[in-house]
């Protein structure tokens, strides 16, 4: 699904360049549930924006699904992003002026979808994650939990092939957090391929692959 | 649409939970909005559709010009006309009217009806229908059938408690028996409002004979078949042909076509259109502003924008979910604008004394039409996109991984955006010099206006005019004992001070030339006759005004009809036609009379034209003759009163007229200072709207400082920190914050200054007694919005004082 082919990544600073990822190659194959795990500033969000396409600004190979995303222009990057993936934060990003149902709808209300079918959509997904209760509160109204079910919801809610999820559980507490790994295991194991950024040895035992990175390099890759 | 639906709905939503945000930017778009809403219903009543006849493009005014004499807009002779109706081919119909009252006679007390006198064709000319009965046949223009009338819809319900037999109806007028054909539909007041009564003009043999003496104003439908051009063309051969036939009258006489919407506009037109330039400066400061707003508020919803750049959606949907919200904020902010205007034309209606206002085509109309409606809701859609459409295009710019980095600053500035913020200010401050400069220039002229000394005493004197009836009084000796009566009468009154009577009162919008030449010097060639302003009074006109005698007399009882003729001058006439001679003595021939007159006195001059007309028009050499030797029967009663509200006369004064005849009515009863106010009046509501538009540029303009500069101290908060942890005093705090913004500001002016230049010499045509680029004016402006601007910058630097530095370093 993915291959990572000497990909960088560097700032400019001052005379020289500030390499943030050196030489990452790696193949993700589909059903894959990596977890990419290292110190701070060892790249691991920067890796993700990458391969989630939020980040045009690299050098080296990558092909999604036989696309050459090094050589796609910003609209193409776009358009395999918004046909192929679906993103967890670790800070949710609901939208706080949009109810529950409203921040579901809003991945399917950029994919060109009728509005019945988008509500037959969002129906499903609330029923299937259980918040149908929950529809027409505002993210303020919800625990922590609770809004990151939402968020993963709101992922998966266009079927991607692909969800990335940088930290999921890093604002949870532990009950919360399980809750939250096992629905990704579930999804994982339906088809989706899952690939997160953890700093939990716990969380990435949910997963069958590890990627270590240090300093931008991959250390070690299972 | 089901998309856009959905982002109005988000929208909505969106600004419902920013009440502050919302509220400031709707009442700034109101502000804008509303202006140019009022305006703009202005040009549409005066200038666009000032009349709602059929067809009204084909309706055509025509004059007489006289390109050597300096008009292009004269009236017409009788004779000129007669031979332009039976000679036309291109012209469906075409008629003549004139001016005329009508005493009215019927019931308990006599009143003067205002109305014209009007060719046959008039009525099929505009393309309007009697609504009951007819209008005029077209032998109604024979002497002896033309005791016939058509009334308004007003003057029937009025007069006539809508009588439903009104057609056919005999009521006395004028001292002869009239029958009413017709009632005309309700609204209909042409030549100009108040208009009641309309009656055949008839054409006796002088008239058909003189080309002379121009009076009437020509209108006529063109035929469908035929252009403008080809209407001229064919005119202008006519008056060839009558030039060559009658040199003496016609020669340099050409005519001029035009749309009567044209002919009828030309008075507010200049106003209207720098009144539209400053509410669109006004609009674009108000579209800055909120543009300001929206870019502050874009950095603090970066987030939620790279949130949905990273749910899939493209910078285009990003783009649209934006510039619904500002279409939606300019829709708000044009509802609230539209009723604004409703509220500022009620205002404008009553700063306009109705007296003036009835003479200006298409005022009854003002207010809100589905036009009006139309342009707001045009131009709100605009400014919504046109304030969005920059916030929209840098806030879907948005660096999507930054903007989502976990415990990263929430918002990370763009120097595009810091950089666009400040560029809409340095606008803003330099479209407020304009307007500000704008206003100063017209306010400035007002108050010159009002301390120019017109060159008599305006207060305590009364005026009303008295039109004596032709079939009553058509002997000259009835006429002169009428006013001598009323004269006598109305100066034993206790409280009068002097009386006398003009033909025409200064700065009333009645006027006179006459042409003339001086005896014993050569006869100037025809069509390069001199003209004078033309005055008959009776003797005690200059004492009851106040206007200073220079040399020689006044007239007095010697003045009688059979005595030598005499006139009086003013001293512009003095300088002007016998600049190194003595005046007194020398004789005059006045128009075509065969008769010098010997000019027995020499006045000071008085400003005669109303403000209105052309303000840049100076005095001009007047000549006044005795009522005793020209018996005019229609004049104004001039009447100096004793006591400071001269209006108490008014009463007395009827009672005097009532004596001497008990059906003639007075009317037009006003003081000399109402005259005069209603002279400035589009002057003042000018001057009145530019301070209003340049008020709300420079609340505008400072809201916008202050946002900017105050959001740059929340941005600045953990520079502010290092630097008071490193030493800074509040003191080096406060002038790098009001620096950062007075130098937006002083930048700002300097552009204002250079575009006020420029732009205020537009206004140059309207302003009285200051120059379009008036220093004092200029500099004072600048003061002023430094002043404010500095205010703006203030509040934001004083806050930034009280920066604790060991919060801001911990400032995230």
């Amino acid at each position: 699904m993915i291959k990572l082919q000497n990909l960088e990544k560097a700032y400019e600073s001052g005379a020289g360049k500030t390499f943030v990822l050196r030489r990452i190659s790696m193949d993700i194959r589909e059903g894959e549930f990596v977890s990419i795990m290292g110190p701070s500033g060892s790249g691991k969000s920067t890796l993700l924006s990458i391969l989630g396409m939020l980040d045009g600004t690299w050098t080296g190979e990558y092909f999604f699904e036989e696309t050459a995303v090094h050589k796609a222009n910003p609209k193409q990057r776009a358009a395999l992003h918004k046909q192929y993936m679906g993103f967890v934060f670790q800070s949710y990003h609901l939208l706080d002026n949009l109810t529950v149902q409203e921040n579901l709808d809003i991945p399917l209300s950029y994919r060109d979808i009728n509005k019945r079918e988008r509500e037959s959509i969002v129906a499903d997904i609330l029923d299937r994650f259980q918040i149908v209760g929950k529809k027409d509160l505002y993210p303020n109204q919800l625990s922590g939990g609770q809004q990151q079910l939402v968020a993963v919801a709101r992922a998966v809610i266009a079927s991607p092939k692909l969800v990335l999820a940088d930290e999921p559980t890093g604002n949870l507490h532990s009950s919360q957090g399980k809750e939250i790994m096992e629905l990704f295991k579930r999804l994982n194991n339906e088809g989706t391929t899952i690939i997160q950024v953890t700093h939990s040895e716990q969380n990435a035992a949910y997963g069958n692959r590890v990627v270590q990175l240090a300093d931008g390099w991959i250390a070690n890759q299972s | 649409m089901r998309n856009l639906w959905q982002d109005m709905r988000y929208g909505m939503r969106t600004l419902w939970k920013n009440p502050g945000f919302t509220l400031v930017a709707v009442f700034a778009l109101a502000l804008g909005i509303g202006a140019n809403t009022t305006i703009f219903s202005a040009i549409n009543s005066l200038l666009l559709h000032p009349f709602s006849f059929r067809d009204a493009d084909r309706i055509m005014a025509i004059w007489e010009s006289n390109p050597q004499a300096g008009f292009k807009r004269g009236s017409v002779a009788t004779a000129n006309f007669l031979d332009m109706r039976s000679q036309n081919t291109v012209f469906e119909s075409i008629a003549a009217f004139t001016g005329r009252s009508f005493n009215l006679t019927e019931g308990d007390k006599p009143e003067r009806i205002e109305g014209a006198g009007v060719s046959p064709q008039f009525f099929s000319a505009l393309g309007v229908e009697a609504a009951a009965g007819r209008t005029f046949l077209p032998e109604e223009e024979q002497a002896g059938r033309d005791a016939v009338a058509v009334i308004s819809d007003s003057l029937w319900q009025r007069r006539f408690g809508r009588d439903q037999g009104i057609v056919g109806r005999v009521v006395p007028i004028n001292n002869r028996s009239f029958t009413i054909v017709g009632v005309m539909p309700v609204d209909f007041d042409f030549p100009r409002g108040g208009v009641e009564m309309w009656s055949p003009f008839v054409f006796d043999n002088d008239d058909m004979t003189d080309r002379a003496s121009h009076y009437l104003r020509v209108i006529a439908r063109l035929n469908p078949q035929v252009t403008m051009e080809q209407a001229q063309s064919d005119i202008n051969n006519l008056m060839r042909r009558l030039a060559e036939q009658y040199p003496e009258t016609n020669a340099g006489r050409g005519v001029l076509i035009e749309t009567l919407r044209e002919a009828n506009t030309g008075g507010p037109r200049p106003y209207l259109l720098i009144a539209l330039g400053a509410v669109g400066f006004v609009l674009l400061i108000a579209c800055a502003n909120v543009a300001n707003l929206l870019l502050l508020r874009a950095a603090a919803r970066q987030k939620e924008i790279a949130i949905r750049a990273a749910l899939g959606a493209s910078r285009w949907q990003l783009m649209r979910q934006m510039l619904t919200e500002s279409v939606l904020l300019a829709l708000l902010g044009g509802s609230l604008g539209l009723l604004l205007s409703v509220w500022a034309i009620d205002s404008i209606r009553a700063g306009m004394p109705p007296n003036f206002a009835r003479l200006i085509s298409g005022w009854k109309n003002l207010g809100i039409d589905w036009n009006v409606f139309g342009f707001t809701l045009l131009i709100s859609l605009a400014t919504g996109i046109i304030f969005g459409l920059v916030p929209a295009l840098l806030a879907s710019k948005t660096n999507l991984n930054e903007a989502l980095k976990e415990g990263g600053r929430s918002s990370t500035e763009g120097r595009s955006r810091n950089r666009t913020r400040s560029l809409l200010v340095i606008m803003e401050v330099a479209l407020s010099l304009v307007l500000l400069v704008g206003a100063g220039l017209m306010v400035r002229s007002f108050l010159r206006m009002m301390d120019t000394n017109p060159g008599f005493e305006a207060s305590n004197v009364l005026t009303m005019e008295i039109a004596l009836p032709r079939a009553k009084y058509s002997e000259d000796q009835q006429r002169r004992s009428f006013f001598r009566q009323l004269s006598q009468r109305i100066e034993a009154l206790p409280g009068v001070t002097a009386a006398g009577l003009v033909s025409q009162i200064p700065l009333g919008f009645d006027d006179s030339d006459t042409y003339f030449s001086v005896e014993g010097r050569p006869k100037p060639e025809p069509g390069n006759r001199p003209l004078a302003d033309f005055r008959i009074i009776s003797a005690d006109y200059f004492g009851a005004m106040r206007i200073p005698l220079r040399t020689g007399r006044t007239f007095t009882e010697r003045d009688a009809p059979d005595a030598p003729p005499v006139a009086i001058i003013s001293q512009a006439m003095a300088r002007g036609v016998f600049p190194n001679e003595e005046p007194l003595g020398k004789r005059l021939y006045v128009g075509d009379g065969e008769q010098a007159r010997e000019i027995v006195g020499v006045v000071g001059d008085i400003r005669h034209e109303p403000f209105s007309d052309d303000v840049t028009k100076q005095t001009e050499p007047t000549l006044y003759v005795p009522h005793a030797q020209i018996p005019r029967g229609s004049m104004v009663v001039v009447i100096r009163s004793g006591a400071s509200d001269p209006t108490q006369m008014t009463a007395a004064v009827q009672n005097e007229v009532q004596a001497v005849d008990k059906d003639q009515p007075i009317y037009n009863i006003r003081t000399m200072p109402q005259i005069i106010a209603e002279s400035m009046s589009p002057q003042r509501v000018s001057a009145f709207l530019f301070a209003g538009f340049a008020l709300i540029a420079l609340v505008l303009a400072s809201v916008g400082i202050y946002a900017v500069v105050s959001y740059s101290v929340a941005q600045r908060t953990h520079e502010i920190g290092i630097r008071m942890a490193l030493g800074a005093q509040a003191s080096d705090i406060f002038r790098l914050v009001v620096g950062q913004g007075m130098k937006l500001i002083l930048i700002g002016i300097t552009l204002g200054m250079i575009a006020a230049f420029a732009v205020t010499r537009l206004m140059a045509s309207i302003l009285y007694g200051v120059s379009a680029t008036d220093f004092v004016t200029f500099a004072a402006i600048s003061l002023l919005l430094s002043v404010v601007a500095l205010v703006a910058c203030y509040i934001p630097a004083r806050q930034a004082t009280k920066v604790d530095p060991m919060v801001a370093l911990r400032y995230e």
